[in-house]
């Protein structure tokens, strides 16, 4: 009897923590995950090696440019999302364009529903305000959706989104893959921090049984232990401070290839149909 | 003597203690109000940006031949009484201010849309390049400014919860540091503008 209860409970918990769990997946698979290459086709509108040029033309262009231009072909907008708020979140998710220069952008064209949008990174929307990205969607794109020539289409939105780019940045000469993570900055701060915390921790514990065996009370003692606990938390503070930058943890894989850099948009692009 | 010594010593201690928890709470709630300021500059951005779209705009559309003159009138009246609404600059404005701007900027999404929404039925209008392009600009910069406003809500609350939040709050008075105001949802910002014909339409009074 109680054993029955007990695996009654037992099961309803396992309910609740199983659709908890299929919830915060559900609510995860609205974004795509950030991709490792340039171009998403989720929906298989480019042919045979279309994905590869476009992907090699979008690292040459970065490596040049140092501006991130990515392409998301998806079936079509998650129910119950905004077209342009949900754009903005998978940019959010996907952050092209480096850290500080926004210089990321995300061409999205959503197969079934026949709705496209470019959204533009803050940094590039000097070179590409909304009505250039107007007249990009609806003279380069569409008479090639028209026809289902998805590549076409993409390549020559392209064509024209370089040009208007064309000296907004300096390159860099290499991607952000390329160049060498910050994480070992952190590393060093961290190991330092670690080994001072270490010695000041045995120093600080010496004084107090010192302090202890002469008799002056536990509360001494105690003190120490409390400004040893508040130097971990500003060590902690520094740290949380510091960290989390960057962004690009895959490091130097020199195959090339897309990471985010930590680009923001501000809403700024224009959409189209077709 | 040696109690003396002992109780000295832990009176710094605890006003060692009190110094390093102000230091780093003052901190805190900097690094929070930081990007607070900093938002509301984009918000701020983003509705200049439309203000100085809008006499392009309106330019565009007068000179649709017979284009129907109410929206033009209500979209002066809005622009003048966005004016007439001092912010301080650089500066999150205190609650009631902001509420009277957001009335006012809201009147003139309203009548932007209406106006947009009217200029649907002249094909030639629709069908001239510079009107597309301000469209297109439009369009964004009511995304800009939605994305905005949501940031805006986003890192003004991350900085209200931790003011009001234990060890802050003890300090959070102390150095001035007040709550500051959000966004309200935009009434009606789901549903489509309404359109209603005014065809008695007086000639718009431009300044």
């Amino acid at each position: 009897m109680n054993s029955r209860t007990s695996s009654h409970r037992a099961l309803a918990l396992l309910l609740v923590l199983s659709a908890w769990l299929i919830c915060s997946a559900w609510a995860g698979t609205n974004v795509p995950p950030k991709p490792a290459t340039y171009v998403t086709d989720q929906v298989g509108v480019l042919k045979g090696d279309e994905v590869q040029l476009l992907n090699h033309r979008l690292e040459e262009y970065e490596r040049s440019t140092s501006n991130q231009i990515l392409i998301a072909i998806l079936p079509k907008i998650p129910d119950g999302e905004a077209f342009e708020d949900y754009t903005v979140k998978v940019f959010d998710a996907w952050i092209p364009g480096q850290k500080g220069k926004d210089n990321g952008l995300i061409f999205f064209v959503f197969a079934q529903e026949h709705k496209m949008r470019l959204q533009v990174g803050y940094g590039l929307e000097p070179k590409l305000p909304d009505s250039v990205c107007r007249r990009i969607l609806d003279q380069q794109a569409t008479p090639a959706f028209k026809l289902n020539q998805y590549a076409l289409g993409v390549n020559n939105s392209l064509d024209m989104m370089e040009k208007a780019l064309a000296g907004e940045y300096l390159g860099t000469g290499h991607t952000v893959n390329d160049s060498a993570s910050t994480g070992g900055n952190t590393l060093i701060v961290v190991i330092v921090g670690l080994v001072l915390l270490i010695v000041i921790g045995i120093w600080l514990w010496n004084i107090g049984r010192v302090y202890q065996s002469a008799g002056a009370g536990e509360a001494v003692g105690y003190m120490f232990t409390s400004v040893f606990q508040l130097l971990y938390n500003i060590l902690l503070m520094f740290l949380s401070s510091s960290g989390g930058g960057g962004g690009s943890s895959s490091g130097g894989g020199s195959s090339g290839g897309y990471s985010g850099g930590g680009g923001r948009t501000g809403g700024g692009g224009a959409s189209g149909s077709w | 003597m040696k109690a003396a010594l002992l109780g000295l010593v832990v009176v710094l201690g605890l006003v060692f203690i009190l110094l390093i928890g102000g230091c780093s709470s003052y901190n805190k709630i900097v690094n929070l109000s930081e990007p607070v300021d900093k938002q509301w500059a984009q918000v701020e951005t983003a509705y200049q940006r439309r203000n100085d779209l809008i006499p392009n705009l309106v330019k565009t559309v007068e000179g649709q031949a017979n284009f129907e003159k109410g929206t033009l009138t209500e979209i002066a009246t809005a622009r003048s009484s966005i004016n007439q609404i001092r912010l301080a600059k650089g500066e999150v404005p205190d609650e009631e201010t902001m509420k009277k701007w957001d009335a006012a900027q809201s009147h003139m999404s309203g009548a932007l849309g209406r106006m947009m929404a009217i200029s649907e039925n002249y094909p030639q209008l629709k069908a001239n390049e510079g009107f597309k392009d301000l469209t297109a600009e439009l369009a964004g910069t009511e995304n800009r400014i939605a994305v905005e406003r949501n940031r805006f809500n986003e890192v003004a609350q991350l900085y209200n919860v931790d003011i009001k939040r234990m060890p802050t709050a003890l300090y959070a008075g102390m150095f001035g540091f007040r709550p500051k105001a959000y966004f309200q949802a935009v009434v009606g910002a789901d549903a489509p503008p309404k359109v209603d014909f005014n065809f008695s339409g007086k000639p718009a009074d431009a300044k």
